[in-house]
């Protein structure tokens, strides 16, 4: 069932691709995926191509699949390790929600970060205080890592 | 849980995850999702002696002789009502069968207006429709019994997509449901459906017990078990859907809980 679920995402990306944003299967395996995000125009990471690892899991689309950055950014809701701290991949999953949605969840975390439920507490304690210098960080860190 | 200082929010978050997930493994490993039925005085055993709980117990015991008890996952209420359906329509064959199976298939072409990708429930949809039609064909409900206890399989499907029936209906008459939110988070419909009634394993509230049974137009009856005073010496019972229908659910109630009564 996860595997007829997974073709039937790729088959939609394809038709209707998400704004800004790709994916598709590493390889041969169905259930490792990679994705790309352009960084949205109206934010820092303009300009900026950030690669994603997709996971899968045996039970989807019941349980949310294991997403990550492998880019690095500089980002309050994103960890070093590129974990996102969003709650579409954890309690408010639901089945009818699909990769192009997250990709595309993530992007607007990209354009509006949530510094009151942070991953990174530092940068989210920036955004508040300093939104000048926080943004110029991230565009730094955008040349630096994703150009 | 007490949140340890050295602990980041990404690892607490971890750390609780994979509590709830072998929460979730031990009631899979010893809770089918619909039993065989159980004695209705099997149900005492559960109470302390002299509780509101027991006394209700009694009064159940004397109008009914049994219960099937249903997984406590959170999607319990889905699912028994899902098992009555098919119970139901199993022992109908007739025209409440097919106007059930004209709605079912039918309800795909009505639940994409509110936000569904068809992609992402036609299997879902295909699933609830292909138990109907083996509630249809077969003659022995053993075998769609079965059906309903395959894990990971038709159950859960048919559970999610009994989900989106519901949040559809609420959708579609979000202006009146509203005033049903008991929830102080949500003030509308669509907020409320994405959170409470999409995700699996979400306990239901009335106002989606409501919203499930009149979309099916069945009666759903519900005994509340819920430890309170009783009057008369009855528990309380209350109905929804469709007063007059001729398919009528009979559950029972525990705080955080749905099973059938027979």
């Amino acid at each position: 069932m996860s595997l007829k679920r997974i073709n039937k995402e790729l088959v939609d990306l394809g038709k209707d691709p998400p704004a800004n944003c790709s994916a598709g299967p590493v390889g041969d395996d169905m259930f490792h995926w990679q994705a790309t995000i352009m960084g949205p125009d109206d934010s820092p990471y303009s300009g900026g191509v950030f690669f994603l690892d997709i996971h899968f899991p045996a039970d989807y689309p019941f349980k949310p699949p294991k997403v990550h950055f492998t880019t690095r950014i500089y980002h309050c809701n994103i960890n070093s390790n590129g974990g996102i701290c969003l709650d579409i991949l954890k309690d408010q999953w639901s089945p009818a929600l699909t990769i192009s949605k997250v990709l595309l969840s993530i992007c607007s975390l990209l354009t509006d970060p949530n510094p009151d439920d942070p991953l990174v507490p530092d940068i989210a304690q920036l955004l508040k205080t300093d939104r000048q210098r926080h943004d110029s960080t991230a565009r730094e860190w955008t040349s630096k890592y994703a150009m | 849980m007490p949140s340890d200082p050295e602990m980041s929010a990404a690892e607490q978050d971890q750390k609780t995850q994979a509590q709830l997930d072998s929460i979730a493994l031990e009631i899979k490993a010893i809770q089918p999702l619909t039993s065989g039925l159980i004695s209705i005085h099997g149900l005492q055993a559960l109470f302390d002696d002299n509780t509101n709980f027991k006394k209700g117990c009694t009064y159940l015991s004397q109008s009914y002789a049994s219960y099937r008890a249903i997984r406590g996952d959170g999607n319990c209420y889905y699912r028994a009502f899902l098992y009555c359906l098919c119970e139901k329509l199993f022992a109908e064959k007739g025209t409440e069968l097919k106007r059930v199976m004209d709605y079912v298939k039918g309800s795909i072409d009505t639940v994409v207006q509110y936000g569904y990708d068809r992609f992402a429930i036609e299997m879902f949809h295909e699933e609830i429709v292909d138990l109907l039609e083996a509630v249809s064909s077969n003659d022995d409900f053993e075998i769609i019994h079965k059906m309903l206890n395959e894990e990971n399989a038709t159950s859960d499907y048919c559970v999610w997509y009994l989900r989106v029936i519901t949040s559809a209906y609420l959708k579609a008459d979000g202006d009146r449901f509203v005033h049903f939110l008991d929830d102080p988070n949500y003030f509308d419909i669509p907020t409320f459906c994405s959170r409470e009634i999409d995700p699996m394993g979400r306990e239901i509230n009335m106002v989606g017990v409501l919203a499930l049974a009149e979309a099916f137009s069945v009666k759903v009856e519900i005994e509340y078990l819920d430890g309170r005073e009783m009057s008369e010496g009855k528990l309380t019972k209350h109905s929804f859907g469709n007063e007059t229908s001729s398919l009528v659910f009979p559950l029972l109630y525990r705080p955080g809980h749905y099973d059938i009564l027979y």
